[in-house]
């Protein structure tokens, strides 16, 4: 995100951009795009994007429907991920923790990283009974509107947190201000508490509790949160009940990963 | 390194094409970044430049420059104490719109459960991506610290059940072209392995379902059936793994298998593809 290219940097490619914004122009709900479509999304002209999905299209990073006649992003565009979320241990680690405080809650349990504006799941476990199919791994999650994103800002280092927010403010002022309160009450909860609490800021009907790890792995802060249906829910069971679980958890992983290594 | 040659083979393919005019439209700086990403393998999350010239056969000012491009939008995340790279996060969302727009896993996951709790197995779900399978979906019984069976896993298509499977219902055109590719890219494990194939091939025939042992993983079975039509124009395929014992192969004729086909009649007819 602090990342954007500012400068006409002569080392910058601007074809290699251009094809990933591309890859990008999809969105949940939408797994289908024309040429047409990705000129809108992209700001791109009309020959240049032909050939950039054509290239994707070679590549298996999009795959052309003929009886829509549109693109579906390929497979490729998952394996690509696929060494980075095997190199997270931590993954394997957490995944009984995860399932038994899923199991606990009814609800599921993820693990998430930051991707720019968002978390990313790289992790979920679905409890009993839990309903719920997504978000699942790959998922991302605006970190400004979630627990898991502002228990992820409230655990990244005073640092980190200072530039992602400059970054919000520059790039997106009216989701910041719509957010800054409740942002800032978060870090306030957080320091008391030690976990963020969401209610329904996602998805309206599901509430969620959420803890970062407390040092990184491979240089990022991870951070786990554990989301129930708002129905199943007493007044203070995300209080008194699973945000102290999932404190709980997330210690009882971070010992295990402290015994392995 | 092994992915190496992508581009190799795309211009073998084009040539043999004989198609100038869509070589034109090939951009390969795109294409040449995407390897770079791609150079990255499970075991392998740290590479250098040096690393990435071996592995896409690139000069060391083109990879230098498309390192540059890839950590400024954060795919590349470079680790100064050890001078590597490591993929970055942007990485893990880039195919999760195909993910969730694939009905076909809602539809399946209690089956594959039921199944894989049943047999004390793994259930999987992949697609093709060029040479190999890639898990969409995967479910494993409760005992399983399996790795190997996450979503985003690639599979050689020649050299495991559920690669087999997707041969052996893919049309035969597109069959030929697939092991064309295979033979161009890896032309050692394609020899290895055709036997195998074939054999894969006559046993669906026969039965409905491919069986392989302990192709990748050395202690387990497996066996795979596609989907008898294409779902958002991909031909799916189940596998269902179990640890070896000592009457697995048995198991798997008897049991597993047919459990596995009853499962996919039943995703077909969820789906109204019957």
């Amino acid at each position: 995100m602090a990342t954007l290219p500012t400068a006409r940097d002569q080392r910058f490619s601007t074809t290699l951009s251009h094809g990933i914004d591309i890859l990008r122009s999809f969105k949940v709900g939408e797994p289908v795009l024309s040429n047409r479509e990705f000129v809108e999304r992209a700001g791109l002209s009309k020959a240049t994007v032909s050939r950039l999905t054509y290239t994707l299209a070679e590549l298996g990073f999009l795959k052309y429907d003929n009886a829509l006649r549109k693109y579906r992003l390929g497979s490729a565009a998952l394996s690509v991920g696929y060494p980075l979320m095997a190199s997270l241990g931590v993954r394997q680690i957490a995944r009984p923790f995860m399932k038994a405080l899923a199991d606990h809650a009814g609800g599921s349990v993820s693990l998430g990283m930051r991707d720019r504006t968002s978390m990313v799941y790289i992790e979920t476990s679905r409890g009993q009974g839990a309903i719920a199919f997504r978000p699942d791994i790959g998922a991302s999650l605006p970190i400004l509107s979630t627990a898991i994103g502002r228990a992820w800002l409230a655990g990244c280092g005073e640092a980190t947190r200072e530039a992602a927010l400059t970054c919000f403010r520059a790039s997106d002022p009216a989701t910041w201000r719509r957010h800054r309160a409740d942002v800032e009450q978060a870090l306030l909860d957080f320091g008391k508490r030690g976990f963020c609490i969401g209610r329904g800021h996602f998805q309206s009907d599901v509430h969620a509790v959420a803890t970062p790890m407390q040092t990184p792995i491979d240089g990022e802060i991870l951070v786990f949160n554990c989301g129930v249906p708002a129905i199943r829910l007493s007044k203070t069971a995300l209080e008194r009940d699973l945000g102290p679980r999932v404190v709980a958890m997330v210690r009882q992983v971070e010992q295990a990963i402290g015994s392995i290594e | 390194m092994f992915q190496a040659n992508e581009l190799t083979t795309k211009k073998f393919m084009s040539a043999s094409l004989g198609d100038e005019e869509k070589d034109r439209q090939f951009a390969t700086t795109l294409a040449r970044g995407l390897e770079i990403l791609q150079c990255f393998k499970p075991g392998q999350a740290l590479l250098a430049n040096k690393e990435f010239v071996a592995g896409t056969g690139l000069d060391k000012a083109t990879v230098s420059r498309l390192t540059f491009t890839l950590t400024r939008l954060g795919y590349l995340r470079h680790d100064t104490q050890l001078g590597k790279y490591r993929l970055g996060s942007p990485v893990l969302s880039m195919g999760y719109p195909l993910l969730a727009s694939m009905h076909i896993r809602h539809i399946a996951r209690p089956l594959m459960t039921e199944l894989a709790d049943r047999v004390q197995g793994t259930v999987a779900m992949g697609i093709r991506d060029r040479t190999a399978m890639v898990y969409v979906e995967t479910v494993r019984a409760v005992d399983g610290l399996t790795p190997s069976a996450d979503i985003g896993v690639s599979l050689p298509l020649v050299a495991s059940a559920i690669g087999h499977a997707w041969l052996a219902g893919a049309p035969l055109a597109e069959r030929q072209r697939v092991l064309n590719q295979v033979k161009v890219k890896e032309p050692a494990l394609y020899a290895a392995h055709t036997p195998a194939v074939e054999q894969a091939l006559r046993d669906f025939q026969a039965r409905g379902f491919c069986v392989s042992k302990g192709l990748l993983g050395k202690d387990r079975y497996a066996a795979a059936v596609p989907v008898a039509r294409p779902v958002d124009s991909e031909i799916v395929v189940f596998n269902c793994s179990v640890a070896s014992r000592d009457n697995s192969l048995q198991m798997i004729q008897r049991e597993l298998g047919p459990r596995l086909v009853t499962l996919v009649r039943s995703v077909e007819i969820a789906l109204g593809l019957h």
